[in-house]
């Protein structure tokens, strides 16, 4: 396989940082009220880098950067454009969101701020996670995005969101020191073969082989629960719900749609190396996810609220994607990655329509609280059930076309089982999300306490224009799904590449 | 080829012009899309003249890293060409008659609200029942399927008060539970055939084999509100008029039926147990919807309980063709042609009702054939045609129902004939009661007061009522050449 | 100078420092006791560096001396005179938490020490001295979850990281001593447990809450 050599991989990760010290500088210069357009316009100036450099990468070359151990492959490309992506589409979404926070004196102007500075040194520290190819550079790349979004989970300062700040960083990095574990044994069995090489990720696929079994299985089983930690699996998921609810609703929608994924793109760099050697890790990693994915879903259901609510469906959902992943089969990881995609925009989708339920009425945000608020707000009703409708997985929308899929990687597997499990979620994800959609947009809203005598008005174009394009991308997927075919194939192809090196 | 692809895309745009266009174009919109799509089918019919019957493929990449196969294409066969004629002509008047109901006048749902929605979701609706209805395989025949479900909750909601909602809510979740049965049965396919053909079944191991129909059973069991799943159709009823007698009559409904007919017709392999449980869970369904008959004051909702009784009819004449008469099988799939022409009719003239008289309270009506005596001699056709007194439709299929049954014969077969007349007889005479009661005697104050019905409405009936003593032959033409 | 028998000792030192750190209720003792358990590990490493000839790993005990036995403890020194002297009650009684903790360092060390050959990679790991340390940084990790399990103090629960990451370094240079990169791995390593630990503890949860006890920070739970 030729490679190419370029430094575009450290411009992705280095930008970031690059404005956030810029809106630094600004605010030391009284410049406030320019931030969000700066943080924006870097977020642009990256998504147009992430996007040729993609499309270069798509043909077959991956970019390499050995000074800085950086290297990007069909994979990394593919996570690369849908962090950029939606970093952007959610900065464009905050801009009137954190606006109104700031206004109504939520967030103090210093604090303000401090918001996009978190936000752009975070997107630094995601595009190092990807386009990363060095064992332990991965630990520390996801390390650093757990302490700037939990900076962002605590971000109101209030008592609820210090402590799911707390809980949230306490836990994802004792997690993390599990994985940080595993790593070190991986290494400590690789290095007689490989010597330093050996903390080369595109590397390990070679010797898989040659490890010993029991180290591997140790390794795998420390790093499987330090990535299930970071992705919110149960029984690692307590910091979730809370980290989900309190933080800012453009943060949660970070939160649900990038920093769990990063515990599934880790899985994918790392454990399903393994997979195909040691058939036990497919198992562990099924058992695992099917009791997430259904735990996960029971709790959705009796939430009061919206945003726990969405939380446990993550927990669900992200369980999806690591059954995937985890089998280690080509049609496996292509559905892992399909649903992780297809997940972002969901769920990004849905976090963003109870951000707009709650910058409509004020923060409400418990389903007893709400109702009848489909005529006020038309379009936030619309983009809201047409994310329930795709994450429950109905066609024409995305949802379906990934689960699907991953129903037959499983099938296909032999894991009936399993296969009951995801279907049975299927129902009661579609169920526990469109009754909560009734509920807040059709139902008599509750008299005594509540919105019923509050005015009502839809969100502000920026903010709907962001909704209207993300039902808009989950409609286009699950209709014309071999859109995305090339840019997954490729990526599915980088992952099978590297384990397929060792023969 | 043109044709077919018309066919599909003018209601598609229809429904997309119909949420784009100023409120006061709507109705003309959806006019135009429909009359283009029977255009459509006219001409897709001159093309092809009756007898000559070929699969027109047009395979299209669609999920490429899961399934290798080609997925989207077109097949038309004499079934096919069957729910086609039910789908684009019972969909063209339902359309005009609602261009009528959908109405400020209409008496029960004085409102024109949603009038976009409505015509929007059934537009939709009538393209999806058209992809079920052209699909070559499984696969497509299971994403229009579940695109059906989507638009029978969007419909059944249409008002959005309590009892719609909770409606829609309980449709959903029944139809979408079935669904996940078919995805289930399609993954189990998929994995030891690589295919999903139609015939594909044929390919697995017979105990396999009769799991995964039996998957494909349960999922068509609630898509066509069959026992146990039978309980969302009546609460369905509190959808428009229009909806009721499209989705929940005459196509929506008819895709369970459908299903397993082109499963039945495709495989006569399968084993006689699943024909067994087919047949008698059918039987159990009459019973249950006979049972129910007595108690419903409800129009409407008498019309459900026939409708899922009737369905049960098309399964029990599948049942026997599994059990090894096969013209059960054609006379099931008739059934499904006549069923929904003479059930369509009914529930236009319960529509009717509703918009001059704004009730379908059975005791509240009566003496209705002296104020609209077109309106009577409607439903009593469509009742005729429905209980199967010559020369309407009804009669036909039944009658070869019942020589499948007899042509069965053996202990089973005698068995299954002796409810299954049971229900024909009892129903029979439960229905002429009821029409009896509200369309003839002294006038009730509600009939009296009763205003009259706008001419796009009377149209659609007179055709309906055309179409009962002329959909027989064309059933009949179309199970010869499918090979009866 | 340095010989095997030194390094087993070295090992015991740290195993019992890291349970007083673990066991002292005074809140400032415990912090003093984790600085001592951070020296030895700096010694371990210098001993290591030594043995192995790889200077590379001075440097790291350099940035080990610097972040824990420096920068760490003073942290936790500080935060201590805000906050009650003695640790919010833990979870166990104290009779029975030594009484379980001398069970857990028995039985891993003990099973750690006997089945090394069960997840040691290399044939150099399994014999005498690096045996004993792989033995004990285990231990050392398991350690740092029981506290994380049984104490409800935010102090104890930063020592029971701290504790779970040195055990993680010492597992590491037990199994690659020879190499640059473990180097560059530590070092790294503990910028990010700095890091974590500065960020955990500025954010003045005392003031706010009025209570270190972790357990009480429930408000969430419903």
């Amino acid at each position: 396989m030729t490679t190419d050599h370029s430094w575009i991989p450290l411009i992705l990760i280095i930008g970031p940082v690059f404005g956030a010290i810029v809106i630094e500088l600004l605010a030391a210069a009284k410049k406030i009220r320019a931030v969000e357009n700066i943080a924006i316009g870097f977020l642009c100036l990256q998504f147009a880098i992430s996007l040729p450099f993609s499309i270069r990468i798509w043909s077959g070359t991956p970019l390499l950067l050995e000074a800085y151990a950086l290297r990007i492959d069909g994979l990394s490309a593919l996570m690369g454009l849908l962090i950029n992506m939606m970093v952007l589409l959610i900065l464009i979404y905050s801009k009137r969101y954190m606006q109104r926070e700031q206004e109504h004196g939520l967030v103090s102007i210093k604090r303000y701020r401090l918001y996009y500075t978190l936000i752009l040194i975070f997107t630094g520290s995601m595009n190092w996670t990807v386009t990363t190819n060095h064992l332990i550079h991965l630990y520390v790349a996801m390390e650093a995005s757990t302490l700037a979004t939990a900076l962002l989970v605590a971000f109101y300062r209030k008592k609820a969101s210090l402590e799911a700040g707390y809980k949230y960083v306490l836990l994802v990095v004792v997690g993390m020191t599990f994985s940080l574990l595993g790593m070190v044994l991986i290494f400590a069995a690789v290095y007689p073969h490989l010597g330093a090489d050996g903390l080369l990720l595109s590397r390990i696929g070679e010797v898989v082989k040659l490890i010993p079994r029991n180290i591997a299985l140790f390794g795998v089983a420390f790093m499987t629960c330090g990535f299930a930690c970071k992705a919110g699996l149960v029984p690692f998921h307590a910091w979730l719900p809370d980290a989900h609810s309190e933080a800012p609703s453009p943060v949660s929608a970070l939160l649900s749609g990038l920093i769990i994924k990063l515990g599934a793109y880790a899985l994918t760099r790392t454990v399903t190396i393994f997979a195909p050697t040691y058939h036990g890790i497919v198992i562990f990693i099924a058992l695992l996810a099917s009791a997430s994915m259904l735990i996960g879903i029971m709790m959705a259901l009796v939430q009061d609220d919206l945003k726990r609510m969405l939380a446990y469906s993550s927990v669900s959902q992200i369980s999806y994607v690591f059954e995937g992943l985890g089998l280690g089969t080509y049609l496996g990881i292509y559905g892992g990655l399909f649903h992780l995609v297809n997940h972002t925009l969901i769920k990004a989708l849905l976090f963003l329509s109870v951000g707009a339920i709650m910058y409509a009425t004020g923060g409400v945000r418990r389903i007893s609280q709400l109702g009848g608020l489909g005529k006020k707000m038309p379009v936030t009703a619309f983009c809201f059930l047409a994310g329930a409708l795709a994450i429950g997985g109905l066609p024409p929308f995305n949802g379906f076309v990934s689960k699907f899929t991953l129903f037959m990687a499983i099938g296909e597997q032999h894991l009936y089982w399993a296969v009951a499990i995801s279907i049975l979620t299927g129902l009661m994800t579609l169920a526990c999300l469109v009754r909560a959609g009734y509920l807040v947009f059709w139902a008599k809203p509750s008299q005594d306490k509540g919105v019923a005598g509050t005015p009502i008005r839809e969100v502000p174009a920026s903010m709907y224009a962001v909704l209207l394009l993300l039902a808009a991308l989950c409609l286009v997927i699950g209709l014309f799904p071999n859109l995305l075919y090339p840019i997954l194939d490729n990526a599915t192809r980088a992952v099978l590449a590297i384990w397929s090196a060792g023969g | 080829m043109l044709s077919v692809i018309l066919l599909f895309l003018f209601p598609v745009a229809g429904a997309i012009l119909s949420m784009m266009v100023p409120k006061k174009r709507v109705t003309l919109v959806a006019l135009g899309s429909v009359t283009g799509m029977l255009v459509s089918l006219i001409w897709l019919f001159l093309q092809k003249p009756p007898g000559v019957w070929r699969v027109l493929a047009i395979s299209w990449k669609w999920m490429s890293g899961a399934a290798a196969q080609g997925v989207f294409g077109i097949l038309l066969d004499p079934l096919s060409t069957l729910m086609l004629l039910i789908v684009v002509v019972l969909g063209f008047l339902v359309i005009l008659y609602g261009a009528g109901y959908i109405s400020a006048r209409n008496r029960e749902h004085a409102s024109e609200e949603g009038r976009e929605r409505h015509n929007f979701w059934l537009l939709l609706f009538i393209a999806a029942m058209i992809g079920v209805a052209l699909s070559p395989n499984l696969l497509q025949l299971f994403f229009f399927w579940e695109l059906t479900t989507l638009c029978s909750w969007a419909l059944i909601s249409h008002y959005r008060n309590d009892e719609s909602l909770r409606a829609g809510f309980k449709a959903l979740l029944m139809t979408f539970s079935g669904g996940l049965f078919f995805a289930a049965a399609l993954v189990v396919l998929y994995v030891f055939t690589g295919r999903f053909d139609f015939d594909a079944i044929s390919e697995l191991a017979p105990r396999l084999r009769f799991w995964v129909f039996l998957f494909f059973l349960i999922a068509a069991w609630a898509k066509s509100a069959q026992f146990p799943f039978y309980t969302w159709l009546p609460d369905a009823m509190a959808a428009p008029t229009t909806v009721s007698m499209y989705l929940h009559a005459a196509a929506m409904v008819k895709a369970g039926v459908f299903l397993i007919a082109r499963l039945t017709l495709a495989n006569f392999t399968i084993p006689w147990l699943s024909g067994l449980i087919v047949a008698v869970c059918a039987v159990v369904t009459m019973l249950i919807a006979l049972f129910l008959f007595f108690t419903q004051n409800d129009l409407k909702k008498l019309l459900a309980y026939s409708t899922i009784a009737h369905l049960a009819y098309v399964f029990f004449g599948l049942g026997i063709a599994m059990m090894g008469s096969k013209l059960g099988a054609y006379a099931g799939a008739m059934h499904i042609l006549n069923h929904s022409v003479a059930k369509g009719l009914l529930f236009l003239c319960v529509g009717v009702l509703s918009y001059a008289a704004g009730t379908r309270k059975i005791d509240e009506l009566s003496g209705v054939a002296k104020k609209c005596p077109l309106l009577a001699i409607a439903f009593i056709c469509g009742m005729f045609a429905l209980l199967g007194v010559p020369p309407f439709s009804g009669f036909w299929s039944k009658f070869y129902l019942l020589a499948a049954t007899i042509q069965l014969g053996g202990v089973a077969g005698w068995l299954l004939l002796i409810p299954f007349l049971l229900e024909i007889i009892l129903g029979f005479a439960w229905f002429l009661h009821v029409g009896h009661k509200v369309f003839f005697g002294t006038p009730s104050q509600r009939t009296l007061d009763a205003q009259p019905v706008p001419p796009s409405m009377q149209f659609a009936l007179v055709v309906l009522i055309i179409l009962t003593l002329v959909a027989p032959y064309a059933g009949l033409h179309l199970m010869q050449a499918m090979g009866m | 100078m340095i010989n095997e028998q030194m390094l087993v000792t070295l090992t015991m030192a740290i195993l019992i420092t890291s349970v007083a750190a673990v066991e002292i209720r005074n809140l400032r003792l415990a912090a003093h006791a984790y600085l001592l358990h951070s020296l030895l590990l700096c010694a371990i490493i210098v001993s290591y560096a030594y043995i192995t000839g790889n200077e590379s790993l001075y440097l790291w005990a350099i940035t080990c001396v610097l972040t824990k036995v420096i920068i760490i403890p003073w942290l936790l020194i500080r935060y201590s005179k805000m906050v009650p002297q003695n640790e919010y009650r833990p979870i166990v009684g104290f009779v029975m938490s030594v009484l379980a903790l001398t069970v857990i360092l028995i039985v891993f060390y003990k099973v750690f020490q006997t089945s090394i050959t069960l997840w040691a990679p290399t044939e150099e790991a399994q014999r005498a001295p690096v045996r004993n340390l792989l033995a004990g940084s285990v231990t050392v990790f398991v350690l740092g979850i029981w506290t994380l399990l049984s104490r409800r103090d935010v102090i104890k629960t930063v020592i029971g990281v701290a504790l779970m990451e040195n055990g993680v370094h010492l597992i590491l240079l037990a199994l690659v001593p020879q190499l640059k990169e473990t180097t560059m791995i530590g070092i790294v390593t503990n910028v990010v447990a700095v890091v974590f630990i500065l960020l955990y503890l500025s954010a003045d949860i005392y003031r706010i809450f009025g209570t270190t006890d972790s357990a009480r920070l429930s408000e969430l739970k419903r």
